[in-house]
């Protein structure tokens, strides 16, 4: 059982989009989930459960709504066009949009749950040393929930590597463009090429079992917040 | 290491010397089209891609702005359709290929007939997804021709030709509408067993290339345009399991 060139474009493509996908989600998750930790704003549950929809909707759906949106004759395409972008839909940018709207649940909610443990408190304690809002933000805050922001990363890393809906709808199967180790796995299966599928799915099984026994190996990484979500 | 080395280098962009066309490709032409790409890419120094999938997939895909060059249908409506929207020029197509429908078994000794179709014992037929595939269309079309009367047979849709033969193959029904292509060749079926429904049986599955807008720019495009109607691809077509195409 080995991975040939096909195979191996499509992992690198899909580490490549996991990568892309993640590190817009860390610049995005930590004032998102801060926001959501500390607001007594009534538009908290709404923006929350708008946040984890991706974790109860049909890929397809998400995949169905950015094809509309960000194809030639939606709002958001005709905007990309005006730019001078082109349409999103069918290249790796538009993938890298959409991963961030699926994964986004995976990196908001450990942050937010660390982040509500930190609490408004430590801003009001930086506040008296005369700490700026936005400084104690960076200095105060985020380092006391590093271990959740790397617990975050993982997951969206991992999240993304495992998409599949989402693609399908927008991706196009375009090799090296859009066919990631997923979408690439069904078409080996759809040719009756066992062998290879086997292979390929092998990889992603061990990949993300290793992503999640990082996570769960390090408890504390998803910040005091699990624990209190299991005491209850 | 040297394997390695060699496997890195595929994953380079495309490098000056050739262009690529990327091409979306019916399901049921994906192991031919991949003989052919073979054969361009020896032909000279431009290549092609495949995106298989069904067709009516494709065409929506195509219709979101998807940046394929050239569209091979495994139907003709699909490119009347492009055509009708000004997406393909009304010169820019013709059929590369027609195909041959199958009623077939995984298991080589079932033989699937007209018979086994009427036989009662028989609850589940599987075929692509009408709404989407040519295939399925002309499958429902043969059904209707060789099992009148059998509405209680249960339907197990595929979403392609591609995954209707994975869900025949896996036990999901013992028999199943497929392209001789896939299980076979010009010189019938090769893999389980398989009856050839008769080409009067079915609308015709005139297979249809189109050129598409990005395709009439790309050089790659317009010479494998050229290439699948020449003499050396018709071989290679008709030597897969199809009847010829137009006359090049």
């Amino acid at each position: 059982m080995s991975l040939g060139p096909a195979e191996w474009q499509a992992l690198l493509l899909t580490a490549r989009l996991a990568a892309a996908t993640t590190a817009v989600l860390l610049l995005l998750a930590p004032p998102l989930a801060w926001w959501l930790a500390v607001t007594p704003s009534r538009w908290r549950g709404p923006v929350a459960a708008l946040v984890a929809l991706p974790l109860v909707l049909p890929p397809t759906v998400l995949g169905f709504y950015l094809l509309l949106a960000l194809g030639p004759s939606g709002p958001l395409g005709a905007l990309t066009q005006a730019l001078g972008l082109g349409t999103l839909p069918f290249t790796f940018t538009g993938l890298v949009v959409a991963s961030v709207l699926y994964s986004l649940p995976f990196a908001v909610q450990p942050l937010e749950a660390a982040m509500a443990q930190v609490g408004r408190r430590s801003l009001e304690v930086a506040a008296t040393l005369r700490t700026g809002p936005l400084a104690a933000f960076f200095w105060v805050v985020l380092p006391q929930v590093r271990r959740a922001l790397v617990a975050a990363g993982v997951l969206s890393f991992a999240h993304t590597a495992g998409e599949f809906g989402v693609v399908l709808m927008i991706g196009g199967n375009i090799p090296g463009e859009t066919r990631v180790a997923s979408v690439l796995l069904y078409d080996l299966v759809e040719a009756l090429e066992y062998e290879r599928a086997h292979a390929l799915a092998l990889a992603l099984v061990l990949f993300s079992f290793a992503c999640l026994t990082y996570v769960y190996s390090r408890r504390e990484a998803w910040g005091i917040g699990v624990a209190a979500l299991e005491r209850r | 290491m040297a394997r390695i080395a060699l496997w890195m280098l595929c994953l380079l962009p495309p490098l000056a010397w050739g262009e690529t066309a990327r091409v979306a490709v019916a399901a049921n032409f994906a192991a031919t089209f991949a003989t052919l790409a073979d054969r361009f890419a020896a032909t000279g120094h431009h290549r092609v891609v495949a995106s298989p999938g069904a067709t009516g997939k494709l065409v929506a895909q195509i219709l979101h702005g998807a940046p394929f060059d050239l569209l091979l249908a495994a139907d003709e409506a699909s490119v009347d359709l492009l055509v009708a929207r000004g997406r393909v020029r009304p010169q820019d197509r013709y059929v590369y290929a027609e195909g041959i429908l199958v009623l077939w078994s995984a298991d080589s000794r079932r033989s699937p007939s007209p018979e086994l179709l009427q036989d009662p014992a028989l609850q589940r037929v599987a075929l692509p997804n009408p709404r989407h595939s040519p295939y399925g269309r002309a499958a429902l079309a043969a059904l209707g021709r060789l099992a009148p009367g059998r509405g209680d047979l249960e339907h197990l849709y595929g979403e392609s030709v591609a995954q209707t033969l994975v869900f025949v193959e896996r036990g999901g029904a013992p028999v199943g509408f497929v392209a001789l292509a896939q299980v076979g060749d010009a010189g019938g079926v090769a893999r389980g067993s398989g009856y050839l429904v008769p080409a009067a049986f079915h609308p015709p599955l005139r297979q249809t290339a189109a050129l598409l807008e990005r395709g009439r720019r790309n050089p790659a495009a317009l010479a494998f345009w050229e290439f699948l109607r020449g003499a050396e691809a018709r071989r290679v077509i008709e030597a897969a399991g199809y009847r010829r195409g137009e006359a090049g």
